[in-house]
């Protein structure tokens, strides 16, 4: 029941939030995201880490004639995504109440279905149930845009939306072939992932039309306009400019990390040999989009695109980690997914701290804030360690795993992303420089206020813990990744259930024909 | 064959539809030529409707074939009976909306008995079982719409619609009365059942057969408007009054495509002619998707912009259509009720702007509704995502269904197109939504006239369509079952 | 006698359909088409639909064409004689060569007609009359309520409205 109500709550709050007056929806929305963070983190105790399987499951029928079911279930890959996604959601709405937005209880409205939506996709284990929930975030988020945005939001938030949203058609093509083929294979319809992994999907080498090859691309277009992966990036910057900052923090570090989710939810285990063979490719691509990002970010003169650009060069470690297949550089990438999530989301929140205050966002109107913000200066230097990937921050251990990986398992891309490292370096200081250093250039900038200070704080301690104790971390996640790997080509997730449900798979009900 | 007491039973929400009707001219004869209220008017036939539809309910769906054969109660008629009858009171309260703007105050009761034997006339195709059932149902119908569409306020554009759609539409019932012939010609009968009998045998051996029933096909896509045949939609639906075109691009859909489904789909005309015709199915469906999309795309105008986007779906439910296993047919029928649904409550919001003319209003009126009116911009949003298929709504599960069912014949070439339709349609519907929620200039106030009629329809179609998405599965089972006790 | 019959019956109904295409004059036309409607009947006659060649001659070369003469008559002559406009004259010849190309392709190659040409003990309008009392009573009654609509449908159509 604990992940129907992770996924029911935030859409009951959003109904709650959206019937209150203006005051009292601030107070119960903070109120109420605070009490799911609390209550999500009984999932350490309710999630056993040495089991690999699929806990905490919920199986109903939806579509029976089609074989949609409501399949609901978590291992260490979503663990630690939805545990961030709820550590980040009391943060956003905390940030975003009592302000003088206008309209301040839609706003948060759509944080909470975003936040629902997210959830969903996270936990649904059943292709067309994700893919309901992956499309359906996409509401809020545009709605976010577009309401609450900067002056090109309509712009911004129609690119946003087709974008991600003819991407996801595509993968919607790809998962009723799959339910097709599970068909075919297995003798009924169904949309169970659990089945998915048991098809037998046919992949000739050289052949770009083998079912395999168009399979992962359907898939593959899909998450990589999500990711992003280059070259598929190109709405994330306008999207990240525009929007407001919590819908900004969302997107970047959570929205994008489903595109980089369903990576290793789907491409990876359906199409391992497209995988392996198409990997040279997506790694390059991976590359190319760190280096790009990177040098992208060097020439920013907007501080927020330049924390966009700087987004896309660390999705790409992402990538590589996974498609150079070690285990090293998947626990990186997968490690990576966490603590760019946070170093974005503190990175953002610093932006819009400071936006709110001088009303820009060029870099040529900063300089010298170290002088007149120092607490201000101070987290945003300790934030900007862990996007350098100096260590004690997490970052370094995730870039660290992602090399050290590819060092061992496919040599030619490290100097490339090593590149990208210092690159990451060069933008991070470069932009310090301007904006912290230098002579003053504005007056009168207030510090940081209580509210903003509470909400960096557990930001920092985070990237604290995750930097100097990975291992709290990777404990609930290691199997599953390493399953990932292991069983690469005969990819099966069991499920493990205290309640003894029988799990009627189709593929195990011995209708084969 | 004697006439039965037992078929007036059976037939009773039929004739009482007709009886009703009466009612109206009677007591303006009556009153000697003095128009009645309105409210007293809607609600005859709003009385006629419900008692046709708790008639039907306590019928229950047998497969009772009444009047010796030429009409027969199964499952699709009576399922779409209480849909159009529905449809109808959904129409209604529109058709007050305006304090008599939307039809000319002298002809208001005269409007009502068209509309009600229009309805009649719906239920009737769906129930037909003979050749000349059908043909006299859509002339009845015909007929209707003939006389409704110049009524409107706005004599001038709905003259002119009204002239064009009957030329047109005679042309049609022309080339479908030949058809008719030829089928008779061949088979022998003009009843279903025998023509079905013998379908399978005569499609291989008589052309005259298979060109018969090419040309009842063509009459029917010709009301259906589906590529080729579409030209005449946008400028009749246009010039016509709002309630009456969101009514027509509705029901008469549904109708019409529920006798294509038993005459040509089930007459084996598909299965048995072999690959030909299925691909031509197929290419005017994907043409119809393209042609009513990218026309869309350019329109300016936003009662225009649906009428287009409903030629879109009319390609999107031919798709259903191209292989008749139970899966297609429940897909069928509930992409006919929830697109019933969606569209009359989308175009129920264009009566808010268009003021006296019935053709509609630009898109720029649209602009920044949502800060004046925000449950209406909130309520249009939700329908045009509906129309655009977007999770969760219930326009979204119909093109799941839909791509299923190609998915399950491997029409790939067509679940492509279906793709890029949507994508395309996502275009086109999120500019409304976009312009509602900008901010409007200063000055200019948004023209938004107050309905309270219209807004209670909205609100019925907003709940019913809200069940529809969360009930898709249950829905979708019930009418498989309802199908398979054929 | 029958051929002979059959073919000048045919030529005079061709003759007068193109008349009425291709003249100018409207009452030229419509008398023309009444020649047509009129060989027509000649050829329900001659293949023993008695009861259709009646009705042919009553109503269509009877009533319609008598309402179409009185609607011409109301327009003024000046004008509508050059109302004939022969554009596009290449896509209408093409669609009707087109048209018999098909009719003439189909018919003759159909075989496997199921219908049986019984001939009647009675007279055909007597079977006629008991069909549509019997079995197709409800198209009768049916038809008589669509006749109703068009009735109300003229009155509304022909009045002004007084604003």
């Amino acid at each position: 029941m604990i992940l129907t109500s992770l996924i029911a709550l935030p859409f009951i709050g959003a109904l709650i939030i959206f019937c209150l007056s203006e005051k009292k929806a601030s107070y119960t929305a903070v109120i109420l995201s605070l009490g799911y963070f609390i209550f999500s983190l009984s999932l350490f105790f309710l999630f056993d880490p040495t089991n690999s399987a699929l806990q905490l499951t919920e199986q109903r029928q939806w579509f029976p004639s089609l074989g949609i079911q409501y399949f609901i279930g978590i291992d260490g890959i979503s663990f630690w995504l939805v545990l961030l996604t709820s550590f980040l959601f009391p943060l956003c709405v905390f940030y975003s109440a009592f302000g003088e937005e206008k309209n301040q209880k839609g706003f948060l409205a759509c944080l909470f279905l975003l936040t629902g939506f997210v959830m969903g996709s996270f936990l649904a284990l059943d292709g067309i149930l994700f893919y309901i929930f992956f499309e359906g975030s996409l509401l809020p988020l545009f709605f976010l845009i577009l309401l609450w945005g900067g002056k090109d939001r309509v712009y911004a938030s129609l690119k946003f939306f087709i974008y991600t949203a003819l991407g996801s058609l595509f993968m919607l093509v790809g998962l009723l072939t799959l339910m097709f083929l599970v068909k075919e294979q297995a003798g009924e319809f169904s949309a169970n992932i659990l089945d998915f992994y048991q098809l037998n999907i046919p992949f000739v080498g050289q052949h770009l039309l083998s079912t395999q090859s168009l399979l992962f691309f359907t898939f593959f277009f899909a998450f990589a306009v999500k990711a992003p992966l280059f070259p598929f990036h190109t709405w994330l910057p306008l999207a990240h400019v525009e929007a407001p900052t919590a819908g900004s923090v969302f997107l970047a570090a959570i929205v994008l990390k489903m595109g980089v989710y369903g990576f290793l939810r789907f491409i990876l285990p359906l199409f391992p040999e497209a995988s392996f063979y198409y990997a040279p490719w997506l790694c390059f691509l991976a590359v190319f989009g760190i280096i790009y990002g990177a040098l992208m970010a060097l020439a920013q003169s907007d501080f927020k695109k330049l924390i966009a650009y700087s987004s896309v060069s660390h999705i790409g470690y992402c990538i590589l980690g996974f498609f150079v297949f070690s285990h090293y550089s998947l626990s990186g990438g997968y490690y990576q997914m966490l603590t760019h999530g946070l170093s974005s989301a503190g990175l953002f929140f610093l932006v819009g701290m400071i936006s709110a205050r001088t009303h820009t966002k060029q870099l040529d109107h900063y300089g010298g804030l170290a002088q007149l913000t120092p607490i201000y200066s101070a987290l945003f230097f300790i934030v900007s360690l862990s996007a350098i990937a100096l260590p004690l921050t997490g970052g370094f251990i995730s870039e660290f795993l992602v090399l050290f990986g590819t060092f061992l398992a496919d040599i030619r891309w490290v100097p490339f992303a090593i590149t990208g490292v210092v690159l990451g370096a060069g933008y991070m200081l470069f932009l310090i420089l301007k904006v912290f250093f230098g002579e003053v250039k504005m007056q009168n900038i207030p510090d940081l206020n209580l509210k903003e200070i509470l909400v960096m704080i557990p930001i920092i301690v985070l990237i604290f813990m995750t930097g100097i104790w990975p291992n709290l971390f990777f404990k609930y996640s290691q199997k599953s990744l390493d399953q990932l790997i292991d069983q690469k080509g005969n990819y099966n997730l069991t499920v493990h259930s205290p309640s003894l449900e029988k799990h009627k798979l189709v593929s195990t009900q011995g209708n084969k024909k | 064959m004697k006439l039965s007491f037992l078929d007036f039973v059976y037939t009773t929400p039929l004739w009482s539809i007709a009886l009703f009707s009466f009612l109206p001219l009677l007591t303006k004869a009556v009153a000697k030529g003095k128009e009645m209220r309105p409210l007293w008017v809607i609600s005859v036939a709003f009385v006629s409707f419900c008692f046709s539809i708790i008639a039907l309910m306590s019928l229950g769906y047998t497969n009772q074939l009444v009047f010796s054969n030429l009409l027969r109660l199964d499952q699709p008629a009576w399922l779409f009976s209480i849909v159009l009858l529905f449809m109808g009171i959904m129409t209604l309260p529109l058709l007050l909306g305006k304090k008599n703007h939307v039809v000319h105050d002298k002809f208001f009761s005269e409007f009502v008995f068209l509309f009600m034997n229009s309805v009649l006339g719906l239920c009737l195709i769906t129930w037909s079982n003979n050749l000349i059932s059908a043909f006299i149902a859509i002339e009845y119908i015909s007929l209707c719409f003939y006389l409704m569409i110049p009524l409107a306020k706005d004599r001038v554009s709905s003259i002119e619609a009204g002239l064009k759609y009957f030329v047109l539409g005679s042309v049609a019932a022309a080339i479908l009365l030949l058809g008719l012939s030829f089928v008779y010609i061949a088979a022998g009968s003009f009843d279903f059942n025998v023509i079905l009998h013998h379908s399978q045998v005569l499609i291989q051996k008589n052309r005259l057969f298979v060109l018969g029933l090419s040309f009842i096909c063509i009459a029917l896509l010709f009301k259906v408007a589906i590529f080729p045949f579409q030209f005449w939609l946008p400028d009749v639906y246009q010039g016509s009054a709002t309630p009456l075109a969101a009514f027509m691009s509705s029901a008469v859909k549904a109708s019409v495509l529920i006798l294509l489904l038993k005459l040509v789909f089930f007459g084996g005309f598909i299965t048995h002619s072999g690959q030909s015709l299925t691909v031509l199915f197929q290419w005017l469906a994907i043409l119809s998707l393209i042609v009513g999309h990218v026309s869309a795309l350019f329109q300016d105008n936003f009662k225009r912009l649906l009428i287009y986007s409903s030629i879109g779906h009319a390609g999107y439910i031919i798709m259903n259509l191209l292989s008749p296993d139970l899966f297609s047919v429940s897909s069928l029928f509930y992409y006919l009720i929830s697109y019933g649904v969606i569209q009359i409550g989308a175009m129920a919001h264009i009566m808010f702007f268009e003021g006296e003319e019935t053709t509609g209003h630009s898109l720029q009126s649209l602009k920044g509704l949502f800060k004046h009116k925000p449950f209406y911009a909130l309520s249009l949003t939700w329908f045009l995502l509906n129309l655009a298929g977007i999770p969760p709504t219930a326009g979204f599960f119909a093109k799941l269904f839909v791509f299923e069912a190609l998915v399950q014949k491997g029409l790939w070439w067509m679940l492509f197109w279906g793709v890029i339709g949507s994508a395309v349609g996502l275009a086109y519907y999120l500019k409304p939504i976009i312009l509602m929620f900008t901010l409007p200039e200063k000055e200019k106030e948004v023209q938004f006239e107050k309905l309270p009629w219209v807004t209670t329809v909205i609100v019925i179609l907003l709940f019913i369509s809200l069940d529809l998405s969360f009930g898709a599965g249950l829905l979708h089972e019930w009418m498989t079952q309802l199908w398979t006790q054929v | 006698m029958t051929p002979f019959l059959f073919y000048t019956l045919s030529f005079l109904a061709l003759y007068g359909a193109l008349n009425t295409i291709f003249r100018k004059n409207p009452i030229t036309c419509a008398m023309h088409l009444a020649l047509t409607m009129v060989a027509l009947a000649g050829l329900f006659f001659n293949i023993g639909a008695y009861f259709i060649a009646g009705v042919q001659l009553v109503v269509y070369a009877g009533a319609v064409m008598v309402l179409f003469v009185m609607v011409v008559m109301l327009f003024d002559n000046k004008q509508t004689s050059e109302t004939k406009d022969n554009k596009h004259m290449a896509v209408k010849v093409f669609i009707s060569v087109f048209m018999l190309g098909i009719l003439s392709g189909v018919i003759p190659h159909s075989t496997g007609f199921t219908n049986k040409i019984v001939a009647p003990e009675v007279t055909p309008t007597k079977s006629l009359a008991t069909l549509l009392f019997s079995d197709y009573v409800l198209f009768f009654e049916w038809i008589g309520v669509l006749l109703m609509i068009v009735a109300v449908g003229v009155v509304l159509l022909s009045r002004s409205e007084d604003s």
